[in-house]
C-alpha cells in the first residue's frame, strides 16, 4: 500500500466541504415560485406564444432601457448590482440587490422561457430593495430595502406584496414626488395571489 | 407598456454594446471563463456530434460533444448527472465534476455553478451557459484526480481564485495537469494501487498526443 498523498492546499488542515448533491430547476415546467439555495436565488418560468412575453426594464439615469426580445436567439444579460429592474407582466414594482443578477430568456418549441438567477457573492442577496419608478418622468420613489440574508427571500416578496397593496390603496402613495404624475395600480410576484385589480395591472404590463 | 413614454431613446447596442452576452459579437469572450462583477460565466457551442473532431475543426476552443456524459461526486459515490434542456442544473459548492471529453480532471469550487443547457434553433447552435459565483478572498477553486477503481483520493491541487484571480485557472490548470501526468506515482492509487489514466485541459489545441488519446477515452 502507498501512502496517503500530500494535498497541497492552501490552508492545511481546513475541512473541505462535504459534497450536497446538486439540484435542478426546469424553466418550462417551474411552480413559478423562488427557490434560494446556497450562492443564488433562482426563479423560472415560461409563456406560451399566445401570451405577451416578460419584457426586463432597468432604470438608468437617462431613463428606462428595455430588454429587446430577440426571436430564435436567447439572450443573457447581467443586471449589475444596485440597478434597479423590473419584469412587465411578472411583478409591478422595481427591484434592485446588493448583488448581480442574471436574466436569461430562450425561446422553446410551444414557449418562451425565462430565469432570473440572483447571486453569486457569499451571503447575498442580502439587501433587495423594493421601489417603483414614475411612467412620466423616470423618477424613482417609495423605496423600501428589506435585509433578505436575515429575513429571507420569500419574505422580501412577502413585504414586496403588503406594499403593492398600500400603494394601490393610496394615491398618495403613487404620486410622483418629482412630477406629481399618478402611477397606476401595481402587482405583486406571484400571480395566484393576484386581487381583480392587480391582476388587470398585469395584464396591462 | 407602461413604461414607454421614458425608454431611453437610443439602441440599446449603443448604450451597452455587452447587454446581451450571447450576442455574435460578444460571445466569443465567453469560450473560456470570464469574471464580469459577482460571476464567472462560461458559455459552451454543442457543436460536436462526438469526441473524434474536439480540437480538429475551425470551432471555438472549448466546444462540447453532443455524446458527453457530466458527473458529480455525492455521498453515493460517482453519480452520472443529467443535462436536461432549459433545464437549470445547480452544482453546489464543494461538489466534485467532471464533463467527459472537456476537461480530464474533477473540478470542485467554492461557489455554486448554474448550468443551462439550451437546445439548437434554426438560427444558433446547441448551448452550455455556465453561471458561477466570483470567487473572493480565500475563496478556491480545487482540481482534484479520484480513483477510477475505488474512488479514494489520488491528488490533488488548489487554488486561491479569490486572491489570485479567476484569470488565471486556465494557466494554472495546464500546469496543474501536466504536473499529474508527469508522474505514474501522481496517479497511482494509495488505497488501491490502481494506475488511473492520464489527465487533459480545458484546451484540446493543447493536447499531447497521450492527453488527446485520453480524451478520446473518457
Amino acid at each position: 500500500m502507498v501512502a496517503a498523498p500530500e494535498r497541497e492546499t492552501a490552508e492545511r488542515g481546513r475541512p473541505h466541504p462535504a459534497p450536497e448533491l446538486s439540484f435542478t430547476v426546469a424553466m418550462p415546467d417551474s411552480d413559478g415560485k423562488w427557490r434560494r439555495h446556497g450562492d443564488y436565488a433562482i426563479w423560472c418560468g415560461s409563456r406560451k406564444a399566445s401570451e405577451p412575453g416578460f419584457v426586463l426594464h432597468e432604470w438608468s439615469e437617462r431613463g428606462v432601457i428595455p430588454i429587446p426580445y430577440r426571436a430564435q436567439r436567447p439572450i443573457l444579460h447581467r443586471i449589475a448590482h444596485g440597478t434597479p429592474y423590473h419584469v412587465s407582466h411578472l411583478f409591478g414594482f422595481w427591484i434592485a440587490h446588493d448583488v448581480d443578477a442574471v436574466w436569461i430568456e430562450a425561446d422553446g418549441k410551444d414557449a418562451t422561457n425565462y430565469t432570473l438567477m440572483v447571486g453569486g457573492s457569499t451571503g447575498k442577496p442580502a439587501d433587495t430593495t423594493c421601489l417603483w419608478v414614475c411612467p412620466k418622468c423616470a423618477a424613482s420613489f417609495g423605496a423600501e430595502r428589506i435585509n433578505t440574508a436575515r429575513e429571507g427571500y420569500d419574505h422580501f416578496l412577502d413585504v414586496a406584496l403588503k406594499r403593492v397593496r398600500a400603494f394601490n390603496a393610496d394615491s398618495a402613495l403613487r404620486t410622483c414626488p418629482k412630477c406629481k404624475n399618478v402611477h397606476p395600480p401595481s402587482y405583486g410576484f406571484y400571480a395566484d395571489q393576484d386581487s381583480a385589480a392587480e391582476r388587470s395591472a398585469r395584464d396591462a404590463g | 407598456m407602461l413604461y414607454t413614454d421614458v425608454y431611453v431613446d437610443e439602441p440599446i447596442d449603443k448604450i451597452a454594446e455587452d447587454w446581451d452576452f450571447m450576442s455574435e459579437k460578444i460571445l466569443p469572450k465567453f469560450y473560456g471563463f470570464r469574471p464580469v462583477g459577482d460571476n464567472v460565466y462560461g458559455i459552451r457551442a454543442v457543436t460536436h456530434d462526438t469526441q473524434a473532431t474536439l480540437g480538429k475543426e475551425k470551432t471555438s476552443p472549448m466546444d462540447l460533444a453532443k455524446n458527453r456524459r457530466n458527473f458529480e461526486i455525492g455521498p453515493q459515490g460517482v453519480v452520472q448527472v443529467a443535462r436536461t434542456p432549459f433545464t437549470l442544473h445547480v452544482t453546489c459548492a464543494g461538489t466534485p465534476h467532471r464533463t467527459e471529453y472537456l476537461f480530464g480532471y474533477w473540478h470542485i469550487n467554492d461557489k455554486d455553478e448554474i448550468i443551462l443547457p439550451l437546445p439548437p434553433t434554426e438560427t444558433a447552435p446547441g448551448y452550455l451557459i455556465i453561471v458561477m459565483g466570483h470567487p473572493k478572498e480565500r475563496e478556491s477553486d480545487r482540481i482534484a484526480w479520484y480513483c477510477d477503481q475505488c474512488t479514494s483520493l489520488v491528488f490533488m491541487r488548489e487554488m486561491v481564485t479569490g486572491t489570485e484571480g479567476f484569470q488565471r485557472f486556465f494557466q494554472w490548470e495546464h500546469a496543474v495537469v501536466r504536473e499529474y501526468n508527469g508522474k505514474v506515482k501522481s496517479r497511482t492509487c494509495w488505497n488501491c494501487g490502481h494506475v488511473n489514466p492520464i489527465a487533459y485541459t480545458a484546451f484540446p489545441s493543447r493536447d499531447t498526443p497521450e492527453e488527446r488519446e485520453s480524451r478520446m477515452k473518457w
